[in-house]
């Protein structure tokens, strides 16, 4: 079964198509990331789902229910939308105590969660107290309160520091296992890289891509950079790689020679034995933002002007 | 433990479906946050203290009678504190202000929910959205209603000593004083409730604690009073005047049972509106 489904969902604020028509599938089990630049519609997109807005259009499922019930799965899901939200003059126990009642969940079970979070020992402070890092942590501890099948948090990472950032990624895969599915929405391409099993692309409400990460990272381009010691010897090296009949493109004295990473050292061979010293030797394969980027086919600024500039033809003619 | 087990005595423990009694039990554990409850019960004591002192000294200086008397009120005299009741005769000039103050504390429990995004993660977990808002209006009223029998209390516990400064007789105290009591904390905590729907109403409505309180008091305040300016035959209809009316006992213009059911029309009215627009509005904050 799977964790999510959606078909043709849409929500529309005005004349503004914040999700429009997304069709995706979300497998049970494992980290799954949810990408898109900021504004791309992430979180809108989880809020239908989790039913705080209503789609415009389209249907979808969570766990099996329609989301137009949400009474039926909410007990199965914890959730972090957006920023953690606590009061701050109550503390970390408090806060969690407020939100176990409210799902008729034991007191013991925050006792689990202050564990599992690496918050035991700090359930008296007041939440006003805690670091932006901590405030993250107690919002997985409240989210994982009701221990649940589907985890979804929405931009954990926002406004971490690298240690806080390592901190919650080692936790969040530690919470996926088989039975439970973590759904983690960012738009740090390298956060999701590095945790997820699986991929939902988004940018402007709408569907890049949905399936496995390796999936979308056998489309990464791999290449070999080579750079001679001395610019005069560029002539050489190029004239050893076209001997090889390898493709290649240059930019000054770099030479970018399509070939899978690991073939790195065969260049190095070509380059020894055409008599050329090199300075640099790189294998580089695309990451997940070089494809993120390839497959919207520019960056943020340029994609909302353009996007910015259809709105204006749109509205003048 | 590891992060990984699933607890199964927890998921037994998990209602499927969150009852109204965990929605209260949730609501109470953060109405009664030290800010809320010192703020509460504080403000409504340091008003029960300063009014009972000016109307027993306005007695003793007859011109500054006109200051704590509430609207449609006429000041007081001695011989209406030396009544059964007397004890809490202040009640009804308390109520306007301790109206204003649970206004704030309803619209800043509800509004604030909107103003820090736990609305996200209480309508996440209590999808039912009338079940969840009904939890806090029962939770805010029973805070309320701790905070109207601890203004009734003080009240009464300042009401001798003054009388005995301001020489007025304390002997018709003794007469029904039970029931004169249980009389005087109705007749002011159903004004007082009425006014924390209609905080609530306007911070359902406009999400904001700071827009919703400035909304209420200026309704009380200024919109009331300009009406009563241009209209002034209505004045005791509008809510503020009703309500004031029903915690003076009834006045002139509306007696005692008239202005109990249109206090209860208007706290009706706020709720179904607050339930209404609750219900129906996405949750964007």
């Amino acid at each position: 079964m799977s964790a999510i489904t959606a078909e043709r969902l849409t929500r529309r604020f005005g004349e503004l198509t914040a999700v429009d028509n997304l069709t995706f599938e979300v497998p049970s089990g494992g980290v799954v990331g949810f990408v898109g630049p900021n504004g791309s519609g992430k979180s809108t997109t989880i809020r239908v789902l989790l039913g705080l807005i209503e789609a415009s259009d389209g249907v979808g499922t969570v766990l099996g229910e329609p989301i137009t019930h949400p009474e039926r799965f909410a007990h199965r899901v914890g959730a972090l939308i957006e920023a953690p939200t606590f009061i701050g003059s109550l503390s970390a126990w408090d806060n969690l105590r407020s939100m176990a009642a409210l799902r008729g969940i034991s007191e013991r079970r925050i006792h689990e969660v202050l564990e599992i979070v690496g918050l035991a020992g700090r359930e008296k402070d007041k939440a006003s107290t805690f670091s932006l890092g901590m405030k993250q942590r107690l919002g997985i501890a409240a989210a994982l309160l009701p221990d649940p099948e589907l985890l979804v948090l929405d931009e954990p990472t926002n406004g971490l520091d690298p240690a806080g950032i390592v901190e919650i990624r080692t936790l969040l895969k530690s919470l996926a296992d088989g039975r439970r599915t973590v759904v983690v929405s960012s738009h740090l391409m390298s956060e999701i890289q590095a945790m997820a099993d699986d991929l939902v692309v988004i940018r402007f409400g709408k569907l890049l891509y949905s399936g496995s990460l390796a999936g979308l990272m056998e489309d990464a381009v791999e290449q070999v950079i080579a750079a001679p010691e001395f610019g005069t010897d560029l002539p050489q090296l190029i004239g050893a790689i076209e001997s090889r009949g390898w493709a290649y493109t240059s930019h000054g004295d770099l030479v970018q020679i399509e070939l899978p990473a690991a073939s790195s050292a065969d260049v190095g061979r070509a380059a020894n034995e055409a008599g050329v010293p090199l300075r640099q030797l790189t294998p580089q394969q695309d990451n997940l933002e070089d494809i993120f980027l390839r497959l919207t086919g520019g960056t943020d600024a340029e994609l909302a002007a353009s996007r910015g500039e259809q709105r204006t033809t749109g509205a003048t003619s | 433990m590891t992060a990984t087990t699933l607890t199964t005595k927890t998921a037994d423990s998990i209602a499927s479906t969150p009852g109204l009694v965990n929605t209260i039990r949730s609501e109470w554990i953060r109405i009664w946050r030290p800010s809320f409850r010192y703020g509460g019960f504080g403000v409504l004591a340091f008003f029960s203290v300063l009014i009972s002192y000016f109307i027993y000294s306005s007695l003793a200086d007859p011109s500054a009678a006109d200051g704590p008397a509430g609207p449609g009120r006429a000041p007081t005299t001695a011989a209406d504190l030396e009544q059964a009741g007397g004890m809490i005769h202040a009640l009804g000039s308390i109520t306007s202000l301790a109206g204003i103050v649970v206004l704030s504390l309803w619209a800043i429990a509800a509004a604030s929910d909107y103003d820090s995004g736990l609305i996200r993660v209480l309508v996440q977990a209590q999808p039912s959205r009338l079940r969840l808002l009904g939890g806090k209006i029962i939770a805010l009223s029973f805070f309320t209603v701790l905070l109207s029998a601890a203004t009734v209390l003080i009240t009464s516990a300042v009401a001798r000593p003054l009388a005995r400064v301001y020489e007025v007789d304390t002997e018709p105290w003794k007469t029904d004083a039970a029931a004169e009591m249980a009389s005087g904390f109705f007749n002011f905590l159903i004004p007082v409730l009425v006014w924390g729907l209609i905080g609530l109403m306007i911070a359902v409505l406009t999400r904001s604690s700071g827009t919703a309180i400035g909304v209420g008091i200026g309704w009380l305040l200024v919109v009331e009073g300009l009406i009563s300016i241009w209209a002034p035959d209505i004045t005791h209809l509008l809510p503020g005047g009703t309500l004031s009316a029903l915690a003076a006992g009834g006045t002139a213009d509306l007696s005692w049972a008239s202005a109990l059911g249109l206090t209860l029309l208007y706290g009706a009215a706020a709720a179904c509106v607050s339930l209404f627009a609750f219900r129906n509005r996405d949750i964007v904050s």
